[in-house]
């Protein structure tokens, strides 16, 4: 301690000590912590259950349809439909050969395709494997194909597989996306929401595609005409954006549960549950995406997750939890019990506040502002700004505030930005300001997570549209930026180029057009001063 | 007065007069060139919070770490633009990581929530469950300094190589070191990026006036780069006086490929042919090297594996001329020539 606030410390302290007052104040109540969770190898174990269960589908005897085989590649697109149906009608025999052919790089594109409809169409489970090693494919329109065929066999088991091109896609045509999304429809999952809402953007038999599937998700295409004017278009594409970033969370948490799923789907599950405890974060984020884009379905295998004694698996199981928001509310007994993880209890705060009912959540994340450990009181300030409720957040965090100055500037930032989250917009201009003066702070990552909030907050406070949009409005649900596709100007420039894909389409099939280039964003002080300019207006 | 009463006021009385006596008395010298608040009650763990606590004692390892790619590793630009200012979450774990320890040697890392601007901090590497982890601990300062950090002796934490590659296996390079002759020699990471140094690593210290630096040297010092890889050229003409550039490039010392990390980093070897009145006639890319990211299925790995040398033929335009051949370093592969680092360049008449 240096001299000067050592002496002032001592004075201080002497004067309290001396007492001007009379007794002291009893304590407030206190909310106790839940009681800690008891780990264990949950997750190991229900694999091996689900794994005894499940048994793998051998492929049906060979049929000898040799011939058929040879005329997939036909040029007619009748006759190849012909070949399908006849394909077809020879049962599940065929399916050897059809994986064969699926699987086979040196045929023609359009021969594949013919050969993943027909295993789509031949309803046995033998010819899920083949198809969803084909979702991997190298060619985009293989993809497609396989994408709508499994739709059309119908087994469950592929919905984390298909909900993975929502990662893997950076064909610009939306094609695969749209086909993906229209299976997934079919088993009840609309995790593809987002990429359907960029599709508006494509190409117009992709746009046709996209709207369609948007009003049979969503009920309405809020007046997007896939074959309007341009500019007509571009608004209503604004507004379906829009629709995603502010109102898609509340549309999935109203919309009714999914089927069960199956024993099979439910091992893949598991099993993408089980990747969380890897060490490369590649494996990780596919794993989080599929479980995030899963929603409801994923909930009671995440509660798994958070039970684990794996830090891994428990951590990024609170990550995707806190994604998911209300969705995941039947995990609060779990979060709750994790509140006491040395480990991981910061991000249980947060999970708390993102994904427990305000009576559970409130008490507890009052309580954590005034943690010792900075994390977690900057996980409660965020936490109080998730909840969102004005009246039970915006005081304590004005108190907290009070000790500005003395407060660790992340932990300042975090309640003024969860402050402004709860309507006290100017908050957001403090946020800023300490931003830009502190050097303990990143600025342009605050400015980032300011105009995030804003966008927000000014929706539901502000009276009207932010000119900001959140971070995340590329994935419904989510409450800060998170990136899940990672676009790379590498590969979408191959893409856009066919450099992946060098045979020529089938027919039927749209031609590759080329990527936009993005504009580049503007500059910190120019963010910086839109946003003082919306908050001073 | 109540009794009750009466024995609060004098109890705060003492209280009161204890604590300005604290106030009013000097601190020795000794004591205030130590972290605020350590020589006061508590452990270490509970006062040692931030890396800037660990200076006013190892300020030459903290000057070392705060220009370090460590210390910068929330801040520098390339990242920033390469993880959209992190808006791309999955780059904040090892960007700026809790400590090891906490998250297991060798298992993934997880995210800090505050203090990011710090990056990989002391903390990071150097925090465990009980107490702070040293090479050698503080037999120096500990009779000085009876309430220091006391750093717990664990050499075999600190200088393993499961503290580096949670994160630097997420670009590969623990797996490339592994099939190096570095391995098979017994050289970790340490051995070349945490050289001995001369220098006290704790102020006072009597015993130990040389310290592992931790400047971290790697990929952004251009003479270390230069000590591991070799370049030469050479122009020969054949009989129709066609000219032909052979270049090589050796992996002499780097314990893993070059260059390391996917993704980002590419090394190319260029070339540029001058006609007599420097005017260019001609220019190119001769050889990438890069382990291209796991979307770009379309390319192959063309690191230089460590021990390997490369040889690179490029077809100059007609002479007479000047070839200029040179060996760029990109800290991301579109990066610009003005932007990267020239390795080497050698210029030769053809």
């Amino acid at each position: 301690m240096s001299r000067n606030s050592s002496t002032s410390a001592g004075l201080v302290a002497a004067v309290l000590a001396l007492g001007v007052g009379g007794c002291p104040k009893p304590a407030p109540p206190e909310t106790p912590l839940p009681a800690a969770l008891v780990l264990g190898p949950v997750v190991k174990t229900r694999l091996a259950e689900l794994r005894a269960k499940v048994k793998e589908t051998p492929l049906p005897p060979a049929a000898d349809v040799s011939a058929l085989i040879a005329k997939l590649g036909e040029a007619d697109p009748a006759a190849r439909r012909a070949t399908e149906d006849a394909l077809v009608a020879a049962g599940p025999g065929a399916i050897p050969a059809l994986a064969a052919a699926l699987a086979d790089t040196t045929l023609a594109d359009a021969a594949r395709g013919t050969a993943a409809l027909a295993l789509g169409r031949l309803d046995h489970d033998a010819a899920v494997a083949p198809l969803v090693a084909a979702l991997r494919d190298r060619s985009r329109y293989v993809r497609a194909f396989v994408s709508m065929a499994l739709g059309t066999l119908g087994r469950d088991e592929a919905v984390t597989e298909l909900l993975f091109r929502f990662k893997e896609e950076y064909e610009p045509e939306g094609v695969v996306v749209n086909a993906a999304a229209k299976s997934l429809l079919g088993f009840g999952n609309v995790g593809g929401l987002d990429r359907l809402v960029k599709n508006l953007r494509a190409r117009q038999l992709e746009r046709e595609d996209a709207i369609v599937l948007l009003k049979e998700i969503v009920g309405t295409d809020r007046g997007f005409d896939p074959s309007g004017a341009e500019l007509d278009r571009r608004v209503k594409a604004t507004e379906w954006e829009d629709w995603l970033a502010f109102e898609a969370p509340a549309f999935l948490l109203a919309r009714p549960a999914p089927p069960e799923p199956s024993d099979r789907l439910a091992l893949k599950i598991v099993e993408t549950v089980d990747r969380l405890r890897e060490y490369q974060m590649r494996t990780i984020d596919d794993a989080r995406l599929v479980l995030e884009r899963l929603g409801v379905t994923a909930v009671p295998f995440l509660r798994l997750g958070l039970r684990d004694e794996e830090a891994k698996i428990r951590g990024y199981a609170l990550e995707v939890t806190t994604l998911l928001g209300p969705r995941a509310r039947d995990a609060t007994p779990e979060i709750l019990g994790l509140l006491r993880d040395e480990m991981l209890a910061p991000f249980a705060y947060q999970a708390l506040g993102a994904v427990a009912a305000k009576e559970d959540a409130l008490p507890l994340l009052l309580r954590g502002l005034a943690d010792p450990r900075t994390e977690v009181r900057i996980a409660c300030a965020a936490g109080l700004g998730l909840q969102g409720d004005p009246a039970a957040g915006l005081e304590p965090l004005k108190k907290l505030l009070a000790s500005k100055g003395r407060l660790p500037a992340d932990l300042e930032l975090a309640a003024d930005v969860a402050s402004g989250a709860l309507g006290d917009l100017p908050a957001f201009g403090r946020a800023l300001d300490l931003a830009e003066a502190s050097g303990a702070i990143d600025p342009d990552v605050a400015v980032r997570t300011v105009e995030d909030a804003l966008a927000r907050a000014s929706r539901r406070f502000g009276g009207g549209r932010s000119p900001f949009r959140p971070a995340g409005a590329a994935s419904p649900g989510v409450p800060s930026g998170t990136s899940h596709a990672r676009p790379d100007p590498t590969a979408a420039a191959a893409s856009a180029s066919g450099a992946q894909n060098p045979q020529p389409p089938a027919d039927g099939v749209r031609v590759p057009v080329t990527a936009g280039a993005t504009p580049p964003p503007p500059d910190r002080a120019t963010r910086v001063a839109a946003i003082r300019a919306y908050l001073g207006g | 007065m109540n009794k009750n009463i009466r024995l609060a006021l004098l109890v705060a009385l003492v209280l009161g007069v204890g604590a300005l006596v604290y106030a009013l008395v000097p601190p020795s010298g000794e004591e205030a060139t130590l972290p605020s608040g350590l020589s006061a009650k508590g452990t270490a763990l509970d006062v040692l919070r931030d890396s800037k606590s660990c200076q006013p004692c190892h300020p030459t390892i903290y000057a070392e770490w705060e220009s370090s790619w460590h210390g910068k590793a929330f801040t520098e630009p390339e990242v920033r633009k390469l993880s959209e200012d992190f808006k791309n979450k999955d780059c904040i774990p090892c960007h700026a990581p809790r400590p090891m320890i906490e998250t297991g040697l060798g298992e993934r890392v997880l995210a800090r929530l505050d203090r990011r601007p710090e990056g990989v901090d002391c903390l990071s590497c150097h925090k465990g469950k009980d107490g702070f982890l040293g090479a050698h601990g503080a037999t120096g300062s500990r009779a000085k300094w009876p309430d220091a950090c006391d750093p717990v002796r664990a050499p075999e934490f600190v200088s393993s190589v499961q503290m580096c590659f949670p994160c630097h296996n997420q670009h590969k390079t623990h797996d490339e070191w592994k099939a190096s002759p570095a391995f098979a020699q017994g050289k970790d990471c340490n051995a070349c990026h945490m050289p001995t140094v001369p220098g006290e690593a704790t102020i006072g210290s009597t015993t130990r006036l040389e310290h592992r630096s931790h400047v971290y040297f790697g990929g952004h010092h251009k003479d270390y780069i230069l000590d591991a890889i070799k370049f030469d050229a050479t122009v020969e003409k054949d009989a129709t006086g066609a000219a032909r550039a052979t270049v090589t490039v050796r992996n002499e010392g780097a314990g893993h490929n070059f260059p390391t990390d996917s993704r980002n980093r590419a090394v190319d070897v260029t070339w540029q042919a001058l006609n007599p009145g420097g005017i260019e006639i001609g220019s190119g890319q001769g050889f990438r090297f890069r382990n291209p990211y796991i979307t770009e299925i379309d390319k192959t790995n063309t690191q230089l594996a460590a021990g390997e040398t490369k040889t690179v033929a490029i077809d100059l335009p007609q002479g007479p001329g000047t070839a200029v051949l040179r060996l760029m370093y990109r800290h991301n592969p579109f990066e610009e020539d003005k932007d990267s680092v020239v390795l080497y360049e050698k210029r030769i008449e053809y």
